[in-house]
């Protein structure tokens, strides 16, 4: 549904709203959360898009509402009907109207202080609140400046002074969220900003509807919140991949002389492309992948790459495909080459041709809606907010570097006739652990993100995992693998939830960049062993398939489970619970098992050092 | 002017309430139109301000009883506009 992509036409988006609902019916949806908006003002419309622009993204939000003045009431003391409810996201909707603005000059600066300090201590009531009776993420605004300014330029400065005082607001409430990690901001500083105060702020809204802003900036706030709960359930975008030639610079590198590209201060058009790649960079520095889609020969995309203006180098990108083959190839070859689905990819290419090619030949893949004119490269990427995220964690910051150094190890294992010499000479340690607040931030990111090496995939929020965690029936492990070449981070998670004699593997999964390193046989008798010593006497295993999870297809086979009907649906330990009959279940007797000795891939786990954190 | 004004009002009626069968008529009313609640109600005044490019007041759309009161209104701000 293009009408919904950035930059959309908010009054187009207001006036067709009940055919693009309509429209939007038939989408299929990925996963379903509840969201509760707890708003000083009207949330009805704003709710109505945050569901649509969701949708789009194919997740299908139920939404609670607060009536009217009882937001705060609702979120310090809830009701039946929001208990009932019981979000799995919190939107707080708030604003300058709810910041206590100063209304006289001669406050003292401590004055001031207090009531900046009370205000956001009256929000972090909510915060609290909301988090021990629904175990919920929330979503915060920040505030925007109010419309008016009785001291004109001297507000910023003076502190009485309104904009002075949102400024030191939002200020506290950054330095605050850092005790509140899980609170989510949704930016409305920067957005009003953005669209404009005059198309932000409107009394009449206000005065007729009880909306704190203009009806035709509800699409815009709605699409960020949308942005972020994409970045909550881990559904933001993870690739860029670029086209060069007019995309990376002006020019054809195949056909111009190097000094005739337009890149760098020597061209106008050339300062357009050095900055739109200077915020490249910026990208992978934050974790997003780089690849490149190019039709060349890859020496002269690598030229072009040499460029002295070029601020991106080779060593930037974690795949370049530059050949004549169609660029939907490409891109399929550059998510195999990363283990990664092209629905993470967002296709960056100047030439409308090539982007229809992609919109059909790979229709899960974004691609950016630029035209050809550069200047709009970077607005258009930037504002899309594909690849929004709660958190930046190390691993974001590492990510191009492991992806390089995993390109290294493939190289290698080219050169070993035997698998089992090679793994040996990774000198691989194990690091085994339970879920724990050290690791939680990357076990919710891979929960929400494992695709292929998963096998049930059900998504779980910070909140869910915490959840677990407080429960004496779960048992947990993570993995964090090494190597000579590499720390890869934490790799894999088991989750078991036990009933009785029964162990029900509820979670089984692994990032694919470390498949075949015996992980899965190492991690499966860890289970095993404790399995033992809890008294266990039946380990269920689930397989769920779905489009992406064919490889783990025959795991439980592998790993010398044995397949069998579930006769009774056993609704405690979830099996053939809202699961279609496409589901296969795997059972292993303990005592009784062949696991590990007589399975096919046994000998890898012996080349991994095994040691619990 | 005024069938223009009905013509444009038609278009914005039958995208807000997604019913192409939709026939204005003077005395129409919110009551003939099955989903003009007050959330669609706001779609439409927003709808129609952008489709003639006006703006209503507050105290101006408190008082619009029905479909004619509304083309009436619409056309005054037009010829307002026009004259200036």
């Amino acid at each position: 549904m293009e009408i919904l992509d950035y930059p959309f036409d908010s009054a187009q988006l207001i006036r067709k709203k009940k055919s693009i609902l309509k429209e939007l019916h038939n989408y299929d949806t990925q996963l379903e959360k509840k969201i509760a908006f707890l708003g000083s003002s009207s949330t009805q419309e704003i709710a109505e898009f945050t569901k649509i622009f969701a949708k789009k993204n194919k997740i299908k939000l139920h939404s609670y509402e607060s009536l009217y003045g009882r937001y705060y009431e609702d979120a310090l003391f809830s009701n039946e009907e929001l208990n009932k409810f019981h979000p799995d996201i919190a939107y707080i909707h708030t604003g300058w109207r709810d910041a206590n603005l100063p209304d006289r000059y001669n406050f003292s600066n401590e004055e001031i202080n207090t009531r900046a300090e009370e205000t956001i201590n009256r929000f972090e009531k909510m915060w609290s609140a909301l988090k021990e009776r629904f175990n919920c993420e929330i979503i915060q605004n920040n505030f925007e400046q109010p419309p008016f300014r009785p001291l004109g330029n001297l507000e910023f400065v003076h502190h009485c002074g309104v904009v002075n005082y949102i400024n030191k607001l939002n200020l506290l409430l950054s330095e605050r969220l850092k005790n509140f990690t899980w609170i989510k901001i949704n930016d409305i500083h920067y957005l009003s900003a953005k669209i404009g105060l005059d198309n932000w702020h409107d009394i009449n809204t206000w005065a007729q509807y009880k909306y704190a802003l203009k009806y035709e900036a509800i699409p815009s706030l709605s699409f960020q919140i949308s942005n972020i709960i994409n970045g909550v359930v881990g559904k933001s975008k993870k690739v860029c991949v670029l086209d060069l030639d007019n995309t990376l610079w002006g020019g054809v590198i195949g056909d111009d002389h190097i000094d005739q590209i337009k890149l760098g201060p020597n061209f106008p058009v050339g300062e357009i492309y050095s900055e739109f790649q200077e915020y490249v960079t910026r990208l992978k520095s934050r974790g997003v992948l780089l690849a490149i889609a190019s039709k060349n020969q890859e020496e002269n995309a690598l030229k072009g790459l040499a460029h002295p203006h070029s601020r991106l180098k080779p060593s930037d990108f974690s795949v370049i495909e530059a050949h004549w083959e169609p660029k939907s190839t490409s891109l399929k070859n550059i998510a195999s080459t990363l283990d990664l689905n092209v629905d993470s990819m967002v296709f960056i290419d100047d030439n409308p041709a090539e982007r229809e090619i992609i919109k059909q030949q790979c229709p899960s893949s974004t691609v950016l809606n630029i035209d050809s004119n550069a200047e709009g490269y970077l607005k258009m990427l930037d504002q899309s907010g594909f690849f929004e995220t709660t958190h930046l964690t190390n691993e974001d910051l590492k990510r191009s570097e492991l992806y390089a150094q995993r390109k290294e190890i493939l190289r290698e294992a080219n050169n070993w006739d035997n698998y089992s010499d090679y793994l040996k000479s990774l000198q691989m340690k194990l690091l085994i652990s339970p879920i724990n607040h050290g690791n939680l931030e990357r076990v919710v990111q891979l929960i929400n993100k494992t695709n292929q090496f998963n096998l049930r995939t059900k998504r779980y929020t910070e909140t869910d995992v915490m959840k677990m965690l407080s429960s004496s029936n779960y048992q947990t492990y993570t993995a964090i693998l090494q190597d000579k070449f590499s720390d890869h981070g934490l790799i894999s998670i088991i989750i078991l939830k036990i009933e009785k004699e029964i162990a029900f593997i509820d979670t089984f999964l692994m990032s694919c960049r470390v498949l075949k390193r015996g992980v899965e046989i190492a991690l499966m008798k860890q289970v095993i062993d404790f399995c033992e010593g809890r008294g266990v006497s039946t380990i269920v295993g689930e397989y769920i398939p779905t489009e992406k999870n064919q490889m783990v297809k025959n795991l439980y086979e592998e790993l010398m489970f044995s397949m069998f009907q579930p006769h009774t649906p056993d609704q405690s330990i979830g099996i053939g619970t809202g699961v279609d009959s496409k589901s296969v279940h795997w059972k292993l007797e303990i005592g009784q098992s062949q696991f590990p000795s007589q399975s096919q891939n046994n000998k890898y786990q012996h080349f991994l050092e095994i040691v619990f954190l | 002017m005024e069938k223009m004004i009905y013509e444009k009002m038609q278009s914005v009626f039958v995208d807000i309430f997604d019913d192409n069968n939709i026939k204005l008529t003077p005395q129409m009313t919110a009551k003939d139109i099955d989903d003009w609640d007050s959330l669609n109600h706001i779609n439409l005044i927003v709808s129609l301000e952008k489709e003639f490019s006006i703006k209503f007041a507050a105290s101006e759309v408190q008082q619009l009883e029905n479909v004619g009161a509304m083309v009436k209104l619409i056309e005054k701000k037009l010829n307002f506009k026009n004259s200036n």
